[in-house]
C-alpha cells in the first residue's frame, strides 16, 4: 500500500485463519495437559514421601504432553478443539469420558494444591491470643488521636495532590500514544504496523509492573518521597489511559472519517475532525476515573516511600501507635469514598 | 458521440484480501454533466465502485482516468488535490455529529483551508461565508447552528450535501444516499442532487437501491451483478426483463 490513510474495508491475513485456529487449539491443549501432568508428578512425588524440593521434571513433562496432544488430536476432538468449534463430531464413549475424568481430576488437585500452598490454618483463625490482639488494635482504630489531624490533612491534601499531577502528566502523552496505538489508524500501512506494536508491546511491558514496583524503583532514582510516588504513578497512568484511550478510538464509527478523507482533507485533519469529537468525552471520562485510581494508589505508593498520607501511615503503624493509625486509616476511608463519589457523579454529568 | 468523458472506468477489479471478488472486469465512461445511477443487489460492488474512484478504496487491477488524469498512480499529495474535486454523500450521512451544521458544511472544504486554521478552528470569513452559502442552497440556512446530531435524517443529508457543495467538486459520488431515508424525503434529497446536476454542472454517479428513483431522476443507469457489469444504458431500457437480468431469475417487481 502506497498511500497513508485510507480506510481499506478489509484486513490482510497472512495465515489461513482455519490454521490458525488450530495452532490455537493445540496451546490450549498442550497447556492444559501440561498442567494436569505436572499437578500428577507432584502429588505422586508426595505420595511417595519424597520431598517436594528437587527440580520439577519441566523438559519431561512438556516432551509428555505434546505426544499425548498430538495423539489426541490425531484420534478425535479435544477440549481446545472444541472450544474453537473445531470439531462436531461426536466422540466415543470411553474418550469423552477420559477427558471429562481428566478436567475433574484437574479442577480437584487444584483445589487441594491451594489449600496447601496457602498454608490454610483453621487453628490459628481461631486461635485465642490472636483474637485478643485484634480486639486491642481494633479498639485502638476505634478512638482516633486528634492531636495529629492537622499533620494527617497536610499529608492526605499532599496524596491527592501526587495524584493530580501524576494523572496531569500523564494525559498528553497517554493521548499521543493513544493515537499510535490504536489499530484501525495504524495498521493501515507497513510502517504504522511497525509503530503500533512497538507501542502496544511496551504499553503492556509497562502496565504489567504494579506500579508499587515502579515505586521502589523510582524511590531509589530520586530519593524517596512525593516526587517518587508521583512518577510511579504517571508511568503506570500513561501505559492504562494509553491503552484505553487507543481501544476508544479502536471502537469509533468509520463514517465521518471517511467523509473528512473524500474531501481531500490532510491525516492530520481526519484525525482532528474525524477522530477527536468522537473519542473526546470517553478520554475525558476515563482521566477522571483514573484520578480517583490514582488517589488511591497513592496511599499505597506511600507505604514504600511515595509521600502523603501512605508513608504517614507507614511510620506510625512502625510506631505500634494504633490511635494514630486509627485517625489516618479513616481520614483515607473519607477520602477515597468522597473521590469515588464526586468521580461517579462528575462522569454521569459527562455522558 | 459523448463528449470527452470526465471519468473513465477500465477493466476495474477489487479483490479484498479474504478472497471476495467485489469487482471484476468494469469499465464505463461517464460524460460531463451526467446523472448517472449505479443499480445492483446488496454486495455486488456498488459501494466499492465508489470508493475507488477517490481511492478511499485501493483497487486491485485496472486504470481510473479523472478528468484526463490517472487516479490510479498518485502521491498522497497528488490524491488528496484529487479528493477536492470529487464530492461524496454517504448513506450513513457521516457528518460530525457534535458540531454545528455550519462547521460541518465548512468541512467541505478542508482540502483547501491552511492546515493551521482548519486544527485551531480559527476560519476565515470567506470560509463561513461559503458554508453559509452552501447550506442556504439546501434549504437550511435558518438551522445553521444546529449541532448536526439534533437534525433529522432529511436535514442532516442535506447538510451532507451541502458539504459536498461547499467542496465545489466536478464529479458528485453519492452512495445510497436516500437508503436510510422515508420515500417522502427521499425525494427532497434527490432533488438537491438533481440540482446540483442541472444548476451547478456537477456530475453525479450515485448508487440506488429504488428503481422508480432511477426513472425519474437519473440519465443513464450502469447495473452491477456480482462485481461485472450486466447493463449500461438509458433508464428507458428498465423492464421486466431488465429487472430479472439484473437482480435475478426469481425478482420481479419494477416500481
Amino acid at each position: 500500500m502506497r498511500i497513508g490513510f485510507v480506510m481499506s474495508m478489509g484486513r490482510i491475513a497472512t495465515v489461513s485463519p482455519r490454521k490458525r485456529e488450530m495452532a490455537r487449539a493445540f496451546i490450549f491443549d498442550w497447556g492444559l495437559v501440561f498442567y494436569g501432568l505436572l499437578l500428577v508428578w507432584h502429588f505422586g512425588s508426595l505420595w511417595r514421601g519424597e520431598a517436594a524440593k528437587g527440580a520439577l521434571p519441566l523438559l519431561e513433562i512438556s516432551v509428555f504432553s505434546t505426544l499425548l496432544v498430538i495423539l489426541a488430536t490425531w484420534y478425535g476432538a479435544t477440549p481446545g478443539r472444541k472450544l474453537l468449534g473445531l470439531s462436531q463430531q461426536v466422540q466415543p464413549r470411553w474418550y469423552r469420558l477420559l477427558w471429562i475424568f481428566f478436567s475433574l481430576m484437574i479442577a480437584l488437585l487444584t483445589l487441594v494444591q491451594g489449600w496447601r500452598a496457602t498454608q490454610v490454618d483453621v487453628a490459628a483463625l481461631l486461635n485465642r491470643d490472636g483474637f485478643d490482639g485484634v480486639l486491642r488494635i481494633g479498639s485502638a482504630l476505634l478512638s482516633p488521636q486528634l492531636s495529629i489531624f492537622d499533620k494527617a490533612i497536610r499529608a492526605l491534601i499532599e496524596t491527592i495532590y501526587i495524584a493530580l499531577m501524576a494523572t496531569l502528566l500523564a494525559v498528553p502523552v497517554a493521548f499521543v500514544v493513544g493515537f499510535f496505538g490504536s489499530q484501525n489508524l495504524m495498521t493501515v500501512t507497513r510502517w504504522g504496523s511497525f509503530v503500533y506494536s512497538v507501542v502496544r508491546f511496551f504499553l503492556n511491558l509497562t502496565r504489567s509492573i504494579e506500579p508499587i514496583i515502579w515505586a521502589i524503583i523510582f524511590s531509589v532514582w530520586v530519593g524517596i518521597g512525593p516526587f517518587a510516588g508521583m512518577l510511579a504513578l504517571a508511568l503506570h497512568s500513561v501505559a492504562s489511559l494509553g491503552k484505553l484511550y487507543s481501544e476508544q478510538i479502536e471502537s469509533i464509527d468509520q463514517g465521518p472519517l471517511e467523509a473528512i478523507t473524500a474531501t481531500g482533507a490532510h491525516s492530520l485533519q481526519v484525525v482532528w475532525y474525524g477522530v477527536v469529537p468522537q473519542v473526546f468525552l470517553p478520554f475525558l471520562s476515563f482521566t477522571i476515573y483514573r484520578w480517583d485510581i490514582n488517589v488511591r494508589m497513592a496511599t499505597v505508593i506511600g507505604l514504600v516511600g511515595g509521600g502523603g498520607i501512605g508513608t504517614m501511615l507507614m511510620q506510625y503503624q512502625g510506631l505500634g501507635r494504633w490511635n494514630e493509625v486509627g485517625t489516618i486509616i479513616i481520614l483515607i476511608a473519607i477520602a477515597v469514598w468522597a473521590m469515588d463519589f464526586a468521580s461517579a457523579k462528575l462522569r454521569a454529568a459527562i455522558s | 458521440m459523448t463528449p470527452r468523458a470526465i471519468l473513465q472506468i477500465k477493466n476495474l477489479s477489487k479483490t479484498y484480501p479474504g478472497g471476495v471478488h467485489a469487482l471484476r472486469g468494469v469499465s464505463f465512461d461517464i460524460a460531463p454533466r451526467e446523472f448517472a445511477a449505479i443499480v445492483g443487489l446488496s454486495g455486488s460492488g456498488k459501494s466499492t465502485l465508489l470508493r475507488c474512484i477517490n481511492r478511499l478504496i485501493e483497487p486491485t487491477e485496472g486504470e481510473i482516468f479523472f478528468d484526463g488524469c490517472s487516479v490510479t498512480d498518485l502521491s498522497l499529495s497528488e490524491l488528496r488535490r484529487l479528493r477536492r474535486e470529487i464530492g461524496m454523500i454517504f448513506q450513513q450521512f457521516n457528518l460530525i455529529s457534535r458540531f454545528s451544521a455550519h462547521t460541518n458544511a465548512i468541512f467541505g472544504r478542508l482540502g483547501v483551508i491552511p492546515l493551521w486554521r482548519s486544527l485551531s478552528g480559527f476560519w476565515s470569513k470567506e470560509d463561513e461565508d461559503l458554508a453559509e452559502k452552501a447550506l442556504c442552497k439546501v434549504g437550511l440556512g435558518h438551522k445553521m447552528g444546529r449541532r448536526a446530531m439534533n437534525l433529522s435524517g432529511g436535514e442532516q443529508q442535506r447538510v451532507a450535501i451541502a458539504r459536498a457543495l461547499n467542496q465545489n467538486p466536478k464529479l458528485l459520488l453519492a452512495d445510497e444516499p436516500v437508503a436510510n431515508l422515508d420515500p417522502a424525503l427521499a425525494h427532497s434529497v434527490m432533488q438537491y442532487l438533481e440540482l446540483a446536476n442541472r444548476e451547478f454542472g456537477m456530475t453525479i454517479l450515485c448508487n440506488l437501491h429504488t428503481v422508480s428513483l432511477v426513472k425519474r431522476y437519473a440519465s443513464r443507469v450502469i447495473a452491477l451483478k456480482q462485481g461485472e457489469l450486466v447493463f449500461d444504458g438509458s433508464p428507458e431500457a428498465i423492464n421486466e426483463d431488465w429487472f430479472r437480468h439484473v437482480y435475478g431469475e426469481d425478482c420481479h417487481g419494477v416500481a
